[in-house]
């Protein structure tokens, strides 16, 4: 019989395994790809390292491996994390670079006034700190100036806003580099 | 060994390993931890030493970790156990875990000596146990076990080999595979030949069971502050001397603002006798505090009737620095075997400490 209760357990591990399967072939909207590390471990396991280790996160290393496998982005010689900042250059690239380095992780655009709203310009600085792929490594600030009656230029305040969705889009672009990066 | 070469081939060869290039030299690094206990039973049993003793559990543990060109991560982990003198379940002897994994964007594979994929996914009060571990904790080793047929963790038959002192036949070869985690969900499957091979021979003593396929489904989910874990387990196998062997648990938990609460009910059938649990449980966290109780009760049919069994066990721990975790815990546990056989009612007190590096 289908059904008997020998066989359901096998059946429904089967079915499921089926189902699983095909859907991750299809390669279907949210399945989690760079969180794959993340395996089941046995119960006892979980709670020796519950409380961390005195080693630090990965234990202690003997030998082998390289840096590339830390979470700092890389054997590249430049002193920031290499997806964040090639992520900020390719996010800002519609405006123009007045200098950009690598090795303090600064960039900062020129005057760049948009032909489509005439009047107002801007000028972004984006920082990076440090080695790794952080939110709160990157701060991008947006300076704004408008044109008065006179024809000069003026400071203008701007909402942080703009700022914060600059910020959003440099990450998600260096997340997915780093994600193709791994494959 | 040579069965294991010759599976680790063929699933290369399917999955397609083509470059001999690493992408990362491989990384060994080594861990482990040590754990030290003083423990004290008050029970109904007289022994002809003292109710109280030390012991003490040490292993170390080589991890490699490598990566292919290709994104195929492999390595291996060897768990040694640095214990001065093995234990009565059989563990000890050398290592406690010896296997090969591979994963990728597909999924893991591991073979070789480690838990089954079972119990890797399952939920129940002594996932969320603290100290060490409640009801799936140390408390047995030093209470007085009966003879007789009892289920006294929250785990499957193969987990414990069938007897009652739990045994260490969860490490017995075998092939796993977990699929990667899609949308919350995450299924295991194993497969074990034979529950009694741990180690170098593969030709089965065959004492317990054998041709053991194991797994589970998960679900877990963050709701804004709430955590969701679902959990379905279960295994079939054949029993050797005949008869069938079989078993699955169901189990849930849930985690809000410091607190989780799991609970889990299981039902197994060996050579057709009927055995069930349940588990309930709640743990807190506040500041490096944990603290958790955990019950077990359980019903194993014996020709005699029904041996019961229930556990209550309160667990507090503390981390004092990292990796540096003293704990102490109490367990109330009852045997009450059927008919005229051995009973058996008391408590545990544990203290202890366990470094973890």
């Amino acid at each position: 019989m289908f059904f008997s209760r020998k066989n359901l357990f096998l059946r429904i591990v089967l079915l499921t395994m089926a189902a699983l399967l095909v859907t991750n072939c299809s390669e279907a909207p949210g399945t989690k790809r760079d969180d794959v590390s993340e395996f089941p471990m046995n119960p006892e396991d979980k709670r020796k390292l519950r409380h961390g280790r005195l080693t630090g996160e990965g234990g202690l290393k003997l030998f082998g491996g390289d840096d590339s496998q830390d979470e700092g982005g890389g054997t590249s010689p430049i002193g920031v994390n290499s997806f964040l900042w090639q992520a900020t250059l390719d996010t800002l690239t519609f405006m123009p670079i007045a200098s950009a380095d690598p090795f303090g992780g600064v960039v900062l655009t020129d005057w760049y006034e948009d032909p489509e709203a005439a009047g107002e310009r801007y000028k972004v600085t984006a920082l990076i700190l440090g080695r790794s792929l952080r939110a709160d490594a990157l701060k991008v600030t947006v300076h704004k100036q408008e044109l008065d009656e006179n024809g000069l230029w003026r400071d203008r305040p701007t909402s942080k806003e703009l700022a914060r969705r600059l910020e959003d889009t440099i990450l998600t672009q260096a997340r997915e580099l780093r994600v193709v990066s791994t494959r | 060994m040579k069965k294991l070469l010759l599976g680790t081939t063929a699933i290369l060869g399917v999955v397609g390993f083509a470059s001999a290039a690493a992408a990362d030299a491989p990384r060994v690094t080594v861990g482990g931890f040590i754990d030290f206990q003083a423990g004290y039973t008050d029970d109904d049993v007289n022994r002809t030493g003292e109710d109280y003793g030390f012991r003490n559990d040490t292993e170390l543990h080589f991890s490699v970790d490598g990566k292919t060109d290709g994104g195929l991560g492999y390595g291996a982990v060897i768990e040694l156990e640095a214990d001065i003198d093995g234990d009565t379940t059989n563990s000890g002897a050398n290592s406690d875990r010896t296997y090969v994994y591979l994963d990728g964007n597909w999924g893991r594979v591991e073979l070789g000596s480690n838990s089954d994929a079972a119990t890797a996914l399952k939920v129940d009060a002594s996932t969320i146990a603290r100290a060490t571990g409640g009801i799936d904790g140390d408390w047995f080793r030093f209470a007085a076990a009966p003879a007789g047929n009892f289920i006294v963790r929250p785990d499957l038959y193969t987990q414990h080999g069938g007897v009652t002192t739990p045994g260490d036949t969860e490490n017995a070869g075998k092939v796993t595979y977990y699929s990667p985690d899609f949308a919350g969900f995450q299924f295991g499957v194993s497969y074990t030949a034979d529950l009694d091979a741990r180690g170098q021979d593969w030709t089965s003593g065959g004492a317990t069971a054998t041709d053991i396929i194991s797994g589970g489904l998960t679900y877990n989910r963050q709701f804004d502050n709430v955590a969701l874990g679902l959990s379905l387990t279960g295994e079939n196998g054949d029993l050797v001397g005949g008869g069938d062997l079989e078993g699955y648990a169901l189990g849930a938990s849930v985690g809000v603002a410091g607190f989780n609460f799991a609970a889990s009910w299981g039902d197994q059938e060996v050579n057709n006798q009927d055995g069930e649990f349940w588990t309930v449980g709640a743990a807190y966290d506040f500041d490096a505090f944990g603290a958790s109780v955990t019950y077990l009760k359980s019903e194993q049919d014996v020709a005699a009737g029904s041996n019961d069994f229930e556990n209550l066990v309160f667990g507090v721990d503390y981390a004092a620095a990292p990796g540096l975790t003293p704990y102490a815990e109490v367990s109330f546990f009852e045997y009450d075997s059927a008919g005229a056989g051995f009973d058996n009612d008391g408590t545990v007190f544990i203290v202890g400490t366990q470094l973890a590096f």
